[in-house]
């Protein structure tokens, strides 16, 4: 094509250009507001508001964090001290008779009042899995049943573990004094 | 593609208002050049700008950058919308007849600012697909490949009828 008649033309076109009149000033505004009217949700809209809510979410991410936990710590078996732990007199359920022997000195059971209660002995009551939450524990009884149940369970194997200790250090104890008498 | 233009192409698509401002202040005069050429109001040509900038905003998600610039995509969105705005007119309204006869008739033009006086009259009384070529070719440099994005055209016909708009015009640019 000829080059001389590409520089005319292109001339020609920016003369035209040049007389056709420059965006009104609020052009942008007005693409943006009905940008806004179709995308209501988008960011676009009250940039500023969600700017200051999303500065929120932590704070309302740490304060929950300590609703959980003090709702935790509520419910955590409170750890009680040697004299406000519950006699072991008060199970329902009688302590099982260690089994007798022939010849074997054997000794009373080793009772609540004389053994010191293992700290790790929380519950209010040795007995079957209480469905009413621990002492002290106002919270509804749906939300902690389950736990409370884990608890009993849990300290009702522990007594049962400590009773059969004291059955075998009995009976240890026994057949090392019938060792030691002279036959 | 810019990486800066990339970059703000991408804010456009989070929503963020300064993607937006970017390319409407790159491209918003480009786009009503263009509709200009299709609709001579200013006034109404701005409103097709805007519609476009709209809608292009509205589906971004739907450009690829792969396989064309923004500048013709947008284009192609502001050629589309001038188009239909100017469909259902009666041609004489708009002057969408080619009526280029008198310049066979016409003497030479004897200065500078004459020549370009009587060329753009001749430009105004192109149909708006020849006058878009013409502004697309000669204002914003575009290649046929380019224009062919623009106007949902294949190159071979538009440089036949670039070929035929300068023949037409050919008292007036040659020299």
């Amino acid at each position: 094509m000829n080059k001389q008649e590409d520089r005319v033309l292109r001339a020609a076109m920016e003369r035209r250009a040049a007389k056709v009149p420059a965006l009104s000033d609020d052009f942008q505004a007005n693409v943006m507001a009905r940008l806004r009217k179709t995308h209501p949700s988008s960011p676009l809209k009250g940039r500023g508001k969600l700017r200051r809510w999303w500065l929120m979410v932590p704070a309302i991410g740490a304060a929950a964090a300590v609703v959980v936990g003090l709702f935790i710590l509520k419910h955590e078996p409170k750890i009680r001290t040697i004299d406000e732990q519950p006699q072991i007199a008060e199970m329902p359920t009688p302590a099982p008779v260690p089994k007798q022997e022939e010849g074997v000195v054997t000794s009373t059971p080793i009772t609540a009042e004389v053994k010191p209660q293992d700290v790790s002995s929380k519950k209010t009551v040795h007995s079957a899995p209480s469905p009413t939450g621990r002492a002290g524990g106002g919270s509804s009884e749906e939300d902690v049943a389950g736990v409370s149940d884990l608890y009993a369970t849990i300290d009702a194997m522990t007594d049962q573990a400590l009773r059969e200790a004291e059955r075998l250090s009995i009976e240890t104890l026994s057949r090392n004094v019938a060792a030691e008498q002279p036959s | 593609m810019e990486d800066l233009e990339q970059r703000m192409i991408d804010a456009a698509r989070r929503g963020q208002p300064e993607g937006y401002t970017y390319l409407m202040t790159r491209y918003g005069r480009r786009v009503h050049l263009l509709v200009s050429q299709v609709i001579p109001d200013a006034r109404d040509a701005e409103e097709v700008a805007q519609d476009a900038f709209v809608r292009a905003f509205d589906r971004l998600d739907t450009f690829d950058e792969g396989r064309g610039t923004f500048a013709t995509w947008i284009g192609r969105i502001a050629w589309n919308l001038a188009m239909n705005a100017v469909r259902g007119r009666k041609p004489e309204e708009l002057d969408l007849l080619d009526n280029l006869d008198y310049l066979d008739e016409l003497e030479e033009p004897d200065s500078e600012a004459g020549r370009f006086t009587l060329l753009d009259e001749a430009i105004d009384r192109l149909r708006p697909e020849e006058r878009t070529l013409l502004h697309l070719r000669y204002y914003n440099g575009m290649s046929l490949a380019q224009i062919s994005e623009v106007m949902d055209v294949a190159a071979g016909p538009l440089a036949s009828r670039l070929q035929r708009i300068r023949q037409k015009l050919s008292k007036l640019i040659q020299l």
